[in-house]
């Protein structure tokens, strides 16, 4: 028989809240927590607008010491590690040769740092200080996890650009049933709120412009929308062998059932319009979770809110299931994109709706756009009882990835 | 500039105090830096990192590893101090 996953420690450090009970209940309340930044205004970018993780009590989290070394993607990433695994009930410090770390990073968070400490050196003309490459390496977060606790087996970092978390968390998936691990923390970590990066990403044009009214500006598959909004934020799984869960009594949210990936080879940016590979990416992840398309109960969509993204995420989804395509959901248009940290928040989000047999409604959703037929859960959430669930993150450069989510 | 050693020292005292996270009272100067307080070689660059800042000279990476305790580095600086 297969190995199964069990979902058995959450925790995150995102806009929507600094804990899972919180985080969840901002998202079913159904509210876009995005916000004017004056740091961005003040350096003159036209899109002064985020979605920020507020302030918490880093003293509780790192020693003084260990703090010099982490940058901001780092800090929210361990402290959302951190969380999980005391919810998991695994005794960290101990964690061993049998546990990993797979970590999403989609290189945001590493370019502003990176960006930081430039500037710095610029305005100041001093020397860098040593802990600039630890900080600065995309790895660092992982290996931080491992330092704190006590992991020994690999600590991996994974760059699909916005699907980064949601690929650490499905090749975690993979490591575990490939029988070298009995447990992994998953998840993914980014903070890239500063001037060079923001402006980087309006470049593109893919940022939404409405400025003068920032809460409703992230607005997944509505017809007005016109663009993402960037967030920042952190969130990490502890994904377990399913009997290594139940030996131990630990509670388990649910199943980590499937995974798929696949690639557009179509364009760095923009989405397939048809949506073969995303659907076919849809198709891996449920085939490889031995669920029908037909018990599906919803999908939390990766919904970005560009203009191209959700046209082209509607394409694959009715390519896949056909005119019945489950309710739809979009986490974005409450905590933005949150990148790496999407993927990861995302699939939290997706377990705790399976779980709680409930839909969060998309924020400042109010028509689809023509030419899309999707049921898209906005207003209330809907109560859809027990049943699998997928979600979808599709990156830039057409790197997709799918993970199916079972009742328990 | 009237720097005294024992200014120099306590400004030494502060920064290795702010890198290993204690407090300054559970420091002493003449404790031996890296196996008193398990400092590695990254958090002694920053350190001198930081202690050249402060001062505004630069710090030779061998003077400080070859310097054993804060009371050391304050030595050191005052020199340093003193010619610049």
């Amino acid at each position: 028989m297969r190995t199964r996953i069990a979902i058995t420690g959450l925790g995150v450090k995102t806009p929507a809240g600094l804990t899972v009970a919180e985080a969840f209940t901002t998202v079913l309340n159904g509210k876009s927590v995005v916000q004017h930044v004056d740091a961005l205004s003040e350096a003159d970018v036209a899109v002064p607008m985020a979605a920020v993780v507020p302030e918490f009590d880093i003293d509780s989290y790192f020693s003084r010491r260990e703090r010099h070394g982490l940058d901001r993607t780092a800090r929210l990433g361990l402290a959302a590690a951190i969380d999980a695994v005391a919810d998991s009930g695994l005794a960290p410090g101990k964690l061993g040769v049998r546990c990993g770390v797979c970590v999403g990073i989609g290189g945001v968070g590493t370019s502003a740092s990176i960006e930081n400490v430039v500037m710095n050196r610029i305005t100041t003309g001093k020397r860098l200080g040593p802990f600039t490459v630890p900080m600065t390496m995309p790895s660092a977060t992982a290996a931080r996890i491992a330092l704190r606790m006590g992991i020994t087996g690999p600590a991996t970092t994974y760059a699909t650009a916005c699907a980064s978390g949601t690929t650490a968390i499905g090749e975690a998936l993979r490591a575990i049933r490939s029988g070298a691990l009995d447990a992994i923390i998953a998840g993914g970590a980014e903070s890239g709120l500063t001037p060079i990066v923001i402006e980087g990403f309006q470049q593109i044009g893919v940022l939404s412009r409405r400025v003068d009214d920032p809460a409703a500006a992230s607005r997944p598959f509505d017809a007005d929308r016109d663009g993402f909004v960037m967030g920042e934020g952190a969130a990490f799984l502890i994904l377990e062998r399913w009997d290594h869960a139940l030996a131990r009594g630990a509670r388990i949210y649910a199943e980590l059932a499937g995974y798929g990936a696949t690639s557009d080879a179509s364009h760095i940016v923009a989405p397939e319009p048809t949506g073969l590979c995303a659907s076919r990416c849809i198709a891996a992840a449920l085939t490889d979770a031995r669920v029908d398309r037909v018990e599906v109960g919803h999908v939390n969509a990766h919904g970005t809110a560009t203009v191209a993204n959700d046209a082209a995420e509607a394409a694959a989804l009715t390519r896949f299931f056909g005119p019945e395509v489950p309710p739809v959901t979009a986490t974005k248009g409450i905590t933005g994109h949150m990148i790496a940290g999407a993927g990861a928040f995302e699939a939290v989000v997706t377990a705790l709706s399976v779980q709680q047999g409930m839909v969060p409604p998309v924020a400042n959703f109010e028509r689809c756009s023509d030419g899309i037929a999707l049921d898209v859960v906005a207003g209330e959430p809907q109560l859809i009882g027990s049943a699998p669930a997928i979600s979808n993150l599709f990156g830039f450069g057409g790197q997709n990835a799918t993970l199916a989510i079972s009742p328990a | 500039m009237g720097t005294s050693h024992d200014q120099i020292l306590q400004i030494v005292m502060d920064t290795v105090s702010e890198v290993v996270g204690l407090d300054p009272g559970a420091l002493t100067p003449q404790a031996n830096l890296m196996g008193e307080y398990d400092l590695d070689s990254i958090e002694l660059m920053e350190i001198g990192t930081r202690l050249e800042r402060a001062f505004m000279v630069q710090i030779e990476p061998g003077q400080l590893f070859d310097a054993e305790s804060a009371s050391d580095v304050a030595s050191y600086l005052y020199d340093k101090v003193l010619v610049a």
